[in-house]
């Protein structure tokens, strides 16, 4: 009798996370800015790398698509938000596929670090108290923050409330994206978003 | 963490996140052997949440029908989509406008359309952190009309409906390759699969008989794989509004059509069913064994028959969530079960004909609440409340202690296997003596194996593997 262990959610095949069509150069970047502060709320919370990440392309099979570290710096400088102006700007489709992939197995990975954190939160805010009382979020938010001021264009600019929103919205995303349906989930709020900025109806998000 | 147990003609599975509880039962329709369909009727669910944290008296349990459960789980579905949409709108405009980012830290607004249906389910945001569930037709006196979850409650309750929903089979969604509709391919199972179980030999028999059944013309894959298909009350081949692609499944993953109903195996998954959350410390409101909060991956399956004709081998596997790192996965037994091929003719399967595979201690419980979910929980119960008042955690314990019990028919304890590091250095503090009887005499004069976890908070929990 053979006793075969099998991860039940293997990552959802390329063909699942569909487009109903090219995204226009408006809507990539929409989910080039939101993949790439999806990471970075990732590497805040569970102190992830770009090591990790590739580990994770490796894993999914994407090194095709994220081959190395610079490869990866680029997708994510990709996003509209970052400083620097020169720099690979581009990302397709495959690319944005291949770091919703990546974003959801490591949210998965970290899910129960990620899910404490979400616990903490809760009960703080029940019992009136500020999120940085715990020194996990406390954490989370001061590297969140750090991080994307350094990285970010109008980084400076962003104020402390508008970025705890942000970070703590994140936060709780991912614990979402850690689940069994996160890269779908993951894609169709990157899609929603970008499909808003099309001029033809807004249509129902995916679900 | 998904268990099941098959009680004759009961099936049963249940979901156990950390705060919640999904149990669902349903009975094998008689008219899958003509069908040719894993077909399931009178589906029933239970969802309690049962949210550690909180006090007991503020549980609430749900009930109702597959209808309603679906509803609800489109409402979850549609819910958390829009939720997550929302992250979107907290970005500074990227086309150049430059607004910033959002500086409030109000609640985000409920523009969050609260989807209609029949039952008048709906879910509003109430802030970030807490939601609002209007119950609708679910509400009871208990649970009021609505109830509200907090966001790692919400995420509980998507995880187990989900897993609900990757369980039931509705329309194929891959394009099946050829052999998958030859009459010849029903016998072959495939391996590294995922096998739900709990279905009637007569079922997957008339697989390879017939594939002529409507539901299933156009969905040749739902007897082929191996979740459960439901049978819809009006009979339609509509397919479920659960159902999202299945995509991670092979498309090769088949159940073996002459697999009787299966003796499930359930087991205490190493993350706990209950009592992960110790609730007892604000700094780890979660997973205090390092358990996987959202493990949901367990999986039980069913064994096949020898020599069956038609048969390959479907296997027993048990199927540790893939983020379980680190855990061993609980162990998994094959047991060989006769056919019960001959004995489909019948429509009521009793509890003779499936004597070799059911439990008979629950067939009492069976007849007496057809709808309610079923385990054989007599003896497990009484270890339960035997060692509730022993147990007495030592300090500085933080993870719950797991152990294999061999229950000897007389109800004595025969021996005690530490399931895990903790258990293994605690074991003198347990109250656990081999020849102590700790349960009633078992009801068919068997050992019994039980799985029992003791918490750090002073929870007990035990299970009784279905043989």
């Amino acid at each position: 009798m053979n006793s075969t262990v099998i991860p039940i959610t293997a990552a959802p095949s390329f063909a699942e996370l569909s487009l109903p069509q090219p995204p226009d150069p408006e809507q990539l970047d929409n989910i080039k800015a939101q993949l790439d502060l999806v990471l970075l709320a990732l590497e805040a919370i569970a102190g992830i790398g770009s090591e990790a990440m590739l580990q994770a392309a490796t894993q999914l099979g994407l090194e095709s698509v994220v081959a190395d570290r610079v490869a990866l710096w680029r997708l994510r400088q990709a996003s509209p938000l970052r400083k620097g102006q020169g720099g690979r700007k581009k990302l397709d489709v495959e690319e944005a596929r291949a770091l919703v992939l990546i974003s959801c197995h490591l949210a998965k990975q970290h899910q129960e670090l990620i899910r404490r954190a979400v616990s903490l939160l809760e009960q703080l805010t029940e019992q009136n108290k500020p999120p940085h009382q715990a020194s996990l979020l406390g954490d989370y938010l001061d590297t969140f923050q750090n991080t994307y001021q350094e990285r970010m264009d109008e980084g400076d600019e962003a104020s402390p409330e508008g970025l705890t929103h942000l970070a703590l919205k994140l936060l709780i995303d991912l614990m979402f994206y850690g689940g069994n349906q996160g890269a779908r989930r993951l894609w169709s709020a990157l899609l929603d978003r970008s499909l808003a900025h099309r001029p033809t109806a807004r249509p129902t998000s995916a679900s | 963490m998904m268990t099941q147990a098959n009680v004759n003609s009961t099936i049963l599975r249940k979901y156990t996140p950390p705060t919640c509880t999904l149990e669902i039962s349903a009975k094998p329709s008689p008219l899958a052997k003509w069908i040719g369909n894993t077909a399931l009727k009178n589906v029933r669910f239970q969802l309690s949440f049962d949210d550690p944290r909180v006090s007991e008296d503020q549980w609430v349990t749900l009930r109702g029908d597959r209808n309603q459960l679906e509803a609800l789980a489109d409402v979850v579905a549609t819910y958390v989509q829009s939720f997550l949409n929302q992250s979107s709108d907290l970005l500074p405009q990227v086309a150049g406008v430059g607004t910033g980012l959002v500086a409030t830290i109000e609640p985000l607004t409920t523009t969050l359309a609260a989807p209609t249906n029949p039952y008048g389910l709906a879910l509003q945001p109430k802030g970030l952190l807490s939601h609002t569930l209007t119950l609708g037709a679910l509400a009871t006196e208990q649970s009021g009309a609505e109830i509200h979850l907090t966001s790692t409650q919400l995420a509980d309750l998507a995880t187990a409906l989900d897993e609900y929903a990757a369980d039931v089979t509705a329309l194929p969604t891959l394009n099946q390759p050829a052999w998958m509709n030859s009459p010849a391919a029903w016998g072959r199972v495939v391996a590294g699969a995922l096998v739900a179980v709990g279905l009637s030999a007569s079922i997957l028999n008339g697989l390879s008989r017939s594939n002529n059944n409507p539901q299933t013309a156009s969905q040749p894959a739902s007897s082929s794989d191996q979740r459960l298909a439901l049978q819809p009350p009006q009979s339609s081949p509509s397919p479920s509004p659960l159902l999202s692609p299945p995509g991670t499944l092979p498309p090769s993953a088949t159940i073996n059509p002459g697999s009787p109903p299966p003796p499930i195996i359930t087991t205490t998954p190493p993350t706990g069913t209950t009592g992960t959350l110790s609730g007892s410390s604000p700094s780890n409101p979660v997973g205090t064994s390092g358990n996987n909060p959202a493990a949901t991956g367990q999986v039980i399956v069913s064994q096949n028959p020898p020599g069956t004709a038609s048969s390959g081998s479907a296997r027993v596997e048990n199927v540790p969530n893939a983020a379980q790192v680190g855990k061993q996965p609980p162990p998994v037994k094959e047991v060989p079960v006769p056919s019960i091929v001959d004995q489909i003719g019948s429509s009521n399967i009793s509890s003779d004909e499936a004597g070799a595979v059911s439990q008979p201690s629950a067939a009492a419980a069976r007849k007496s609440a057809p709808t309610a979910p079923v385990l054989d929980t007599s003896q497990a119960e009484a270890v339960e409340k035997y060692f509730q008042s022993r147990w007495k955690p030592p300090e500085g314990l933080s993870e719950g202690l797991e152990y294999v019990l061999e229950v000897d028919p007389a109800g004595e304890l025969k021996s005690v296997t530490p399931r895990n590091e903790a258990a293994t250095q605690y074991r003198d503090r347990t109250g656990l003596v081999e020849g102590e009887p700790i349960a009633p005499a078992a009801a068919d004069g068997k050992k019994s194996t039980i799985f029992l976890r003791l918490d750090p908070n002073g929870k007990v929990s035990a299970i009784k593997q279905q043989l």
